[in-house]
This record gives C-alpha cells, sequence and structure tokens, in this order.
C-alpha cells in the first residue's frame, strides 16, 4: 500500500501527504532512523542518497550527499527541531555547498511527519513545507533540471501508475 | 481593497491580513492607485506554486513507493531487537 491523499494548499505552500504501509511504525520509523535505510529511499534511482552524520535529536542533524549519473554530487542537511520515536519527527531539510557547509542562500523546507498505528499497519502524515516563496521559486528550477536530467522514461512510468 | 472587504462576512482588518498573506506566496499583486489600494490576481504566481507542490507530489509518491517496497523487500526481520525466539 502507499499513497492514501495529498492535498496541496497554495496559500501556505504546503502539501501534506497521507501514505499507509503494511508494517509496524517500528519499522516505518527504521526508514528515517537507520541511515543505512533512508539512503535506499531518500534519493530517487538516478540520484542515491549516501548519509554521512545522522543524529536524529533535538539541536542534531544529518548530513548526505547525491551522487548524479555523472559522479556529480549534490549535498544535503537536515536540522532536527523535535523527535519523538516511533511517533513524530520535524526537522529542515536544505542544501549545502560542496563541501557539505549548509547554505541558507538555498531554498529549505519544513517537514513535520508523523506515525499511527493502526490494525493493519502504520499511517504516515507528512507535512511539508516551502519556507518562502522564493525557496518554492528556487526549488521548481532546480526540480526541473533534475526532471529533464531523469529522462522522459521514468517520467512517463510514474505518469502511467 | 475595502469593496472586496465588503463581499467577505468578516472585518476589514481580516480581509487585510488574508490578503497580505497571499500576497507574500505571490498568488495576488497588490497595486496602489491613487488612494485606493489594488489587489489582483497572480496567475503567474498561481501557477508557479501548483508547479512547485506537484513537483514536491510527484517527488514523495516516489519515495513512498520506495519506502513501501523496502518495507516489503525485509519482512519483519528485527536484527535490532531481540525476539523471544532462537537467532534467525
Amino acid at each position: 500500500m502507499s499513497v492514501t491523499s495529498i492535498d496541496k494548499d497554495l496559500d501556505s505552500l504546503t502539501m501534506t501527504l497521507v501514505a499507509d504501509f503494511d508494517a509496524p511504525a517500528e519499522r516505518v520509523w527504521e526508514l528515517f532512523a537507520d541511515p543505512r535505510k533512508l539512503e535506499r529511499w531518500w534519493g530517487p534511482p538516478t540520484h542515491p542518497a549516501t548519509v554521512k552524520e545522522h543524529e536524529l535529536k533535538a539541536g542534531g542533524g544529518v548530513t548526505y550527499f547525491m551522487t548524479g549519473p555523472e559522479g556529480d554530487q549534490h549535498h544535503g542537511w537536515w536540522r532536527i527541531s523535535s523527535v519523538d520515536p516511533p511517533k513524530s519527527l520535524e526537522f529542515v531539510d536544505g542544501f549545502a555547498d560542496e563541501d557539505g557547509t549548509p547554505n541558507d542562500d538555498m531554498p529549505s523546507m519544513t517537514m513535520r511527519m508523523e506515525l499511527t498505528s493502526g490494525e493493519s499497519g502504520t499511517r504516515m502524515e507528512l507535512r511539508s513545507t516551502f519556507n518562502s516563496r522564493e525557496q518554492m521559486e528556487e526549488m521548481v528550477e532546480m526540480g526541473m533540471e533534475e526532471g529533464i536530467r531523469e529522462g522522459a522514461g521514468q517520467m512517463d512510468a510514474i505518469l502511467a501508475e | 481593497m475595502s469593496r472586496l472587504a465588503e463581499l467577505y462576512p468578516m472585518s476589514f482588518a481580516a480581509v487585510q491580513k488574508h490578503v497580505a498573506v497571499l500576497d507574500r506566496v505571490g498568488l495576488v499583486v497588490k497595486e496602489r492607485r491613487g488612494r485606493e489600494q489594488l489587489v489582483r490576481a497572480n496567475p503567474e504566481g498561481v501557477r508557479q506554486a501548483r508547479r512547485a507542490l506537484d513537483q514536491l507530489e510527484m517527488a514523495w509518491r516516489k519515495r513512498v513507493d520506495r519506502m513501501s517496497d523496502l518495507l516489503a523487500a525485509e519482512p519483519a526481520i528485527d536484527k535490532d531487537k531481540p525476539t523471544g525466539g532462537k537467532d534467525g
């Protein structure tokens, strides 16, 4: 099972996604809490992620980079605002310079992830907010580049779903 | 803006607040003409916000698919937690 609902709010530049997983909350939590697991889903197949630092606690952070098909590296970071395993995680996700130093001039997003256990599995609610209109615009431009690089094949596959 | 406020069952201040939010995220454009403050929709801003949220949606749909695949690929092997039984 996967995405159950998506809500996109233009006024607050926020996307709220609800997904249901056929697994207990602890295992879904592990996908965030275990760096080796995190790197298996965070980046797209064309840009797999490598997690360097990983400290899931308030004030802590995660640093990672994604490697593109031409060996190009894109660095990113999370700054953890709050964490309550295996229930909720709140963080800011941003970009970093080539040496991994957080770059506050580049776009960042605020994310809140919540897990609730149900009878048949776990529901994940994820709220993702662009921190400003300028950042959103930059993200669109970067995303478009990415989309072009990923190639039409992959896009078709997704649209066909 | 005062004419806009007349259309809604809320105070002028409340309408002003809403417009400020829409202005901040670029969905409307404010323009001063003499004593009047004009507000108009910004179609390009709306388009761009939609595009950004659509992209975000697509990225997360793909992530959720990968998360599902991972959860399905390693069924209930909990290496980190001691179980009641013998080592698996």
